[in-house]
């Protein structure tokens, strides 16, 4: 016990050969980044369910980021990371540290559009918070995912009589006209090429139309349309084996 | 959905009709694979490498699947669904198609 003491002292005091201590290597350790973050909760959560403290511990990491945040990427990207935690059982903590989050990006970034925008689009359930920037931005690509997200629950429904269908172009092609040229940032493409693509299945994929061909490869690698079954009855399945 | 699918295509072996799918699996070569074990032997459009994020589904905005269509033979969308409409309901409409296929050839 005393030869260890010794021996430490030693140690302590510059080594038994009386060379010198190695200087402490400093640590440097730059600021982590929201994408990190993200891999880390995405990691996490790929090898087994996460519970509320780790929860917690991530949305803490997130909070720390997003005030530390020197630009608005850093505080929306803190933001996502916070929203991206899936924890199965509410929890009023973890919601106050996104509201925190919330609060700060509504506060500093609120015309950040297209980067807002795709996080918009991912969390329509936030209503709240939602509607509080709403009244706030200006920014173009908000303005359009907005209006875009008001017209959700009609392009979602399933089934429209003839009046709604109606209706429901109409909207779409008022979105159009007034956010055709906005960036659609979440989708890559512009409103206008969204528009599309959702006037597309409504009017030309109802009961009673022509169905619009279909080209493409058999899942053995041959070319086929699907015109080429005209004169059959034709049951077009959309499957998988999953 | 794939017994039922089977026998529906054997049933309606002889007459105008076809079964046609839009595979939405990411691996093309696991779907070669499992048709043989399956037994699935009527056609279908691949989606592509993105599965049920692919070109076809996402054009025709498909959110659910099994998504179906019942087209017929003169190339009119009759009935969609989203989800297995059941069995017998699914036969019925498409035998009631078939005849009008086959009366509208007659009667030519």
């Amino acid at each position: 016990m005393l030869s260890l003491q010794c021996l430490f002292l030693f140690a302590l005091l510059g080594g038994i050969a009386g060379s010198p201590p190695p200087d402490p290597v400093p640590i440097l350790r730059l600021p982590e980044t929201p994408e990190e973050l993200k891999l880390e909760i995405e990691a996490a959560a790929k090898s087994a369910e996460i519970d509320e403290p780790q929860a917690l511990a991530f949305a803490a990491r997130a909070v720390a980021m997003g005030k530390a945040g020197k630009n608005a990427a850093t505080r929306v990207g803190a933001l996502d990371a916070a929203l991206r935690i899936p924890l199965r059982k509410k929890s009023a903590d973890l919601a106050a540290q996104r509201d925190v989050l919330w609060d700060l990006v509504i506060e500093e970034d609120a015309q950040e559009g297209v980067l807002l925008a795709p996080l918009v689009a991912r969390n329509l359930k936030d209503e709240a918070r939602l509607e509080k920037l709403r009244k706030k931005t200006k920014a173009p690509e908000l303005k359009a995912t907005f209006a875009y997200m008001d017209l959700l629950p009609q392009i979602n429904k399933r089934d429209r009589n003839e009046q709604e269908t109606k209706d429901l172009i109409a909207a779409i092609e008022k979105l159009k006209k007034e956010h055709g040229s906005v960036a659609d940032p979440m989708r890559k493409q512009t409103w206008a090429e969204t528009c599309d693509g959702v006037l597309f299945p409504i009017q030309k994929l109802a009961i009673g139309m022509e169905v619009p061909d279909i080209e493409g490869k058999d899942t053995a690698g041959v070319a086929f349309k699907l015109s080429d079954y005209r004169g059959k009855v034709v049951l077009l399945d959309f499957w998988g084996h999953w | 959905m794939f017994p039922h699918e089977r026998s529906l295509v054997a049933r309606l072996k002889d007459e105008p009709f076809a079964l046609i799918g839009i595979n939405s699996d990411k691996d093309l070569e696991k779907v070669a694979e499992l048709n043989t074990k399956e037994s699935i032997t009527w056609r279908s459009f691949w989606n592509g490498p993105d599965g049920t994020g692919g070109p076809i589904s996402k054009r025709w905005g498909v959110t659910g699947w099994p998504t179906l269509y019942l087209i017929d033979a003169k190339g009119k969308i009759r009935h969609k669904f989203t989800g297995n409409p059941g069995d017998e309901k699914l036969d019925a409409l498409i035998d009631a198609l078939v005849q009008e296929a086959k009366q509208a050839t007659a009667g030519h």
